[in-house]
């Protein structure tokens, strides 16, 4: 099956939501081996690349509408050709994305690792009622109700959307993200190689986990 | 001697003019002020930076003054450059800034006090894995600033610079027109060349990862560690070096430090690099410690050309810039330095330092 993956950060952007948009693409790849079988759309100037995934990057030095025109252009073309649409996080992007799959009639499948009305307001110290944190909420919200199936990292993660939101429990699930972004220089050559194979281990049971709710 | 007489000069000019208002200030300078001595004088600086303890609590800070525009205008930007690092909410994780204590700015004399910040202890006296840990959490709090959107530009340039592949590349071969209007033997041309021919066919690895707050310097003489409810908090000190540019050139500066002073944390940096990284970040790691390298050699070619035959300063200032080339050789070719190499240079730099500037080292690591 062809999959489209939808991210707003991607490498070399180095939050979590990024890296992980690159390790989700890298171990469907790896498990798919068909080439250019995945493609990934991103908010990225200069994109890192990927064996044999087909990147698309959309620079964010353009003005917010044009981005999002631009965005939505590629999406028209890119939805339409495959068959599976996954959303990482759910911002601005995603829901572009979940739009254009709902004109298309396709299956989408969100990914949820952190609740941005708490990450920007408490990080970055936002007035949880100031109109920023409205829009951020709205559209969090939005994505998770129309999505077809939202995935989130952990348990609490899914229990606040679903209240706050009032979501469908059949449409939610909790399973780790097997995110690894850190292997330690001062391991020893065996204990690098377990922590390897460990991590290897947890990407194709999150993967084998993801084309079972594919299918 | 001259240009030593001439700091020594401007030095006690500087402290007859601020002594008193310091005083007045409520602040007793220390009797030994190392951060005066030694091989501060090659840094040609328009600015003094002085260890003062407050009467009323001896609470130690430090004082930075100048009378001279230049010094002036340097101090005025590094604490606009900590406001502005402190106002960016952009990012997740941030510095720690030593508080300001008083700041006075009246007839082109310039005062600003700060918190000091000790140390439980100096940074080399760790151990590397310790050191490693510094390092990465210093320069993810770098990486975390990420200019990709518009809005963040209008900030940051009002008060960084900005830098992408073009301006690394005019710095570069201004660098190079430099060393080698003073060396001319064909190892620094060649070595140069090898150089200059990698890093210019690299436009587009370069400027992959610029839009990130780098820090031209980060090295420990430029933060402190200091451990804060079970926690190793950094506190940032110089913040004249930070700029958006590319993000391994804050990575390249410590690498490269590190291959003098502590070459296991060298390679454990660029172990993380190989188990963590792409192999993009990798190449571009790479080609910043080239620019780098040449930016150093080029800063001791300059301090060389101003110092007078026969000055020990002047011999351990080539010194330096051929132990520099050498490293620059074993970096083009993804070799290690010789630790041989590495304990010969210690040995002959040591016996040219002065002593001050042997004490002055002391303090600084």
């Amino acid at each position: 099956m062809k999959i489209l993956i939808s991210t707003p950060l991607y490498p070399p952007e180095t939050a979590r939501v990024s890296i992980f948009a690159k390790q989700l693409a890298m171990n469907l790849q790896m498990i798919y081996v068909e080439k250019h079988l995945i493609t990934l759309l991103a908010y990225s100037d200069f994109p890192e690349n990927i064996n044999n995934v087909k990147i698309i990057s959309v620079s964010k030095k353009q003005n917010l509408l044009k981005r999002i025109i631009l965005f939505t252009k590629i999406l028209l073309r890119e939805v339409k050709n495959n068959g599976i649409i996954l959303l990482n996080q759910a911002g601005i992007s995603s829901l572009l994305t979940l739009l254009v799959a709902k004109l298309f009639n396709k299956k989408t499948i969100s990914f949820i690792m952190e609740n941005e009305v708490e990450e920007r307001s408490v990080q970055f110290n936002m007035n949880k009622k100031s109109l920023k944190v409205w829009q951020i909420n709205f559209i969090q919200y939005l994505v998770s109700k129309w999505s077809s199936v939202v995935i989130f990292d952990n348990l609490k993660l899914k229990d606040t959307f679903k209240k706050k939101y009032n979501l469908n429990e059949n449409n939610l699930i909790v399973q780790k993200f097997p995110i690894k972004n850190f292997f330690s220089p001062f391991s020893n050559v065996e204990s690098k190689e377990k922590e390897k194979l460990e991590v290897i281990k947890e990407w194709k049971f999150f993967v084998e986990f993801l084309t079972k709710t594919i299918s | 001697m001259t240009k030593i007489l001439n700091w020594e000069q401007y030095v006690n000019s500087e402290m007859d003019n601020f002594k008193s208002k310091i005083l007045e200030l409520g602040f007793i300078l220390d009797e030994n002020q190392v951060h005066v001595k030694g091989e501060r004088s090659i840094l040609l600086s328009k600015k003094l930076i002085l260890t003062a303890i407050r009467t009323v609590d001896n609470l130690k800070v430090i004082i930075k003054i100048s009378s001279q525009k230049e010094g002036i205008d340097e101090i005025i930007y590094e604490r606009m450059c900590r406001v502005a690092l402190q106002k960016m909410n952009f990012n997740y994780k941030k510095f720690n800034h030593p508080k300001e204590i008083h700041f006075e700015n009246k007839n082109d004399n310039l005062i600003v006090i700060t918190e000091f910040i000790g140390e439980e202890q100096n940074f080399l006296q760790r151990n590397t894995e310790e050191q490693f840990k510094i390092i990465l959490k210093g320069l993810e709090i770098l990486e975390g600033v990420h200019v990709t959107v518009n809005k963040l530009a209008d900030f940051v340039t009002k008060f960084f610079e900005i830098k992408d592949f073009k301006i690394y590349e005019k710095k570069l071969l201004e660098y190079e027109k430099i060393i080698l209007e003073n060396w001319s033997g064909d190892n620094f041309k060649n070595i140069l060349e090898k150089g200059k021919r990698m890093f210019m066919g690299s436009e587009y690895r370069v400027n992959q990862y610029c839009g990130f707050l780098t820090h031209f310097d980060f090295v420990p003489h430029n933060f402190r560690v200091r451990r804060e409810n079970n926690e190793d908090k950094i506190y940032l000190l110089d913040y004249t070096s930070l700029s958006i540019g590319n993000k391994h050139e804050s990575w390249a500066r410590i690498i490269n430090f590190m291959s003098l002073y502590n070459s296991d944390l060298e390679r454990a940096i660029l172990k993380y690099f190989e188990l963590n990284r792409s192999e993009e970040e990798l190449k571009s790691l790479k080609l910043l410690r080239i620019f780098r390298l040449f930016d150093h050699i080029h800063y001791y070619t300059k301090v060389y050309k101003n110092l007078e035959n026969g000055n020990s300063l002047k011999e351990l200032t080539k010194l330096r810039i051929f132990f520099w080339l050498e490293l620059l050789k074993n970096v083009l070719d993804d070799k290690f330095l010789d630790p041989k190499v590495i304990e010969d240079y210690k040995n002959k730099r040591d016996s040219l330092r002065s002593k001050e500037e042997l004490e002055r080292q002391k303090v600084l690591y």
